[in-house]
């Protein structure tokens, strides 16, 4: 008798996004995959940190901006690397293609996939994903699966920068994105100072000018 | 063709169909109103946001090619400026309620 090798077990998923009718449509398909198990479907980082305590997961989906919350972008990618290195982290965006996709390489997620991507192809991810946490970085384009880490999309820019660039550009005060992201006053301002001199901006009207032009169409609100 | 076309036959039962289909419908309402109401008190960080959301039920369920139209939302909400917001929203609210069209058409028909 011919061995078939051993099945894989059954891939526990949690799914994050911050509307409800996405979170609801993708469980919904992803529980009709027979080798899959949605453990946790939530709406907020803070909940899925909690649930993820509680009951650990192989796989998770997150929605990369989640504004008004407590974690989003970035700093959650980190914040779950940390805590759950074994777990495999996907993006899920409706942001700008390159920066998200980037940004999200940058803090360790396995993979990332627009908001626009059929619910197969997040399949297909998932499943190369499997085991992969910290290996590779997937994404999908032009019918194929890609593994390939995505290309600094500005490259005068750390991703620090970018990401204190994102947060000032949604709004946040040195001071907030500092408890935001866990860093000092002193070493945002400086991401913030570094990145003028970078751009060539001498002062916070031409900082706001440039952010809305760089944050308009490329990163989200 | 709108997302929602690929992904309802790929749903287990008529069932889970019509709970995504009056989820997304009664969201989409929602949106709406709540983008109305912040573009109306001035809230531009709040529409904004809310723009966002919008823009990623769409890209989930609706037509990729409505997607430009929240980004000029965005940017206009982002500069604050109401000539332009008063231009971008329209379509904005146009392309919601064209998904929210089909989404009841296709309610009616499970």
């Amino acid at each position: 008798m011919l061995l078939s090798g051993t099945p894989h077990p059954r891939l526990r998923i949690a799914i994050l996004d911050d509307h409800p009718v996405i979170t609801l449509g993708i469980a919904a398909y992803l529980r009709a995959q027979p080798d899959f198990d949605i453990v946790h479907v939530e709406t907020t980082s803070e909940g899925l940190l909690q649930n993820l305590k509680r009951q650990p997961c192989d796989i998770a989906i997150v929605d990369f901006y989640l504004p008004r919350q407590a974690w989003d972008g970035m700093d959650f990618i980190r914040r779950l690397r940390r805590r759950y290195p074994d777990m495999a982290v996907i993006t899920f965006s409706a942001g700008a293609r390159a920066e998200t996709e980037y940004a999200a390489f940058r803090a360790g997620a396995t993979g990332y996939l627009p908001k626009s991507a059929s619910m197969p192809t997040l399949v297909e991810v998932i499943r190369a994903a499997r085991g992969r946490s910290r290996r590779g970085f997937i994404t999908h384009a032009n019918g194929a699966l890609h593994m390939t880490p995505p290309r600094h999309p500005d490259t005068r820019l750390t991703t620090s920068e970018i990401e204190v660039l994102r947060q000032i550009a949604q709004g946040l005060s040195v001071t907030q994105i500092a408890a935001r992201l866990l860093r000092s006053k002193k070493t945002v301002s400086t991401h913030k100072r570094r990145s003028m001199k970078k751009l060539g901006l001498s002062d916070d009207l031409s900082l706001a000018l440039y952010l809305n032009e760089k944050f308009d169409h490329k990163a989200g609100p | 063709m709108p997302h929602i076309d690929a992904l309802l036959p790929l749903y287990p039962d008529a069932a889970s169909r019509r709970d995504l289909l009056q989820q997304a419908l009664a969201q989409i309402r929602a949106d709406l109103s709540a983008i109305d109401s912040a573009i109306g008190t001035g809230d531009h960080p709040l529409a904004r946001q809310l723009t966002h959301r919008a823009k990623g039920t769409v890209s989930f369920l609706g037509n990729p090619e409505t997607l430009h139209a929240f980004d000029t939302l965005t940017g206009a909400l982002r500069a604050g400026d109401p000539v332009r917001i008063g231009q971008a929203y329209p379509p904005v609210e146009q392309g919601l309620l064209e998904l929210q069209a089909i989404l009841q058409q296709r309610l009616h028909t499970l």
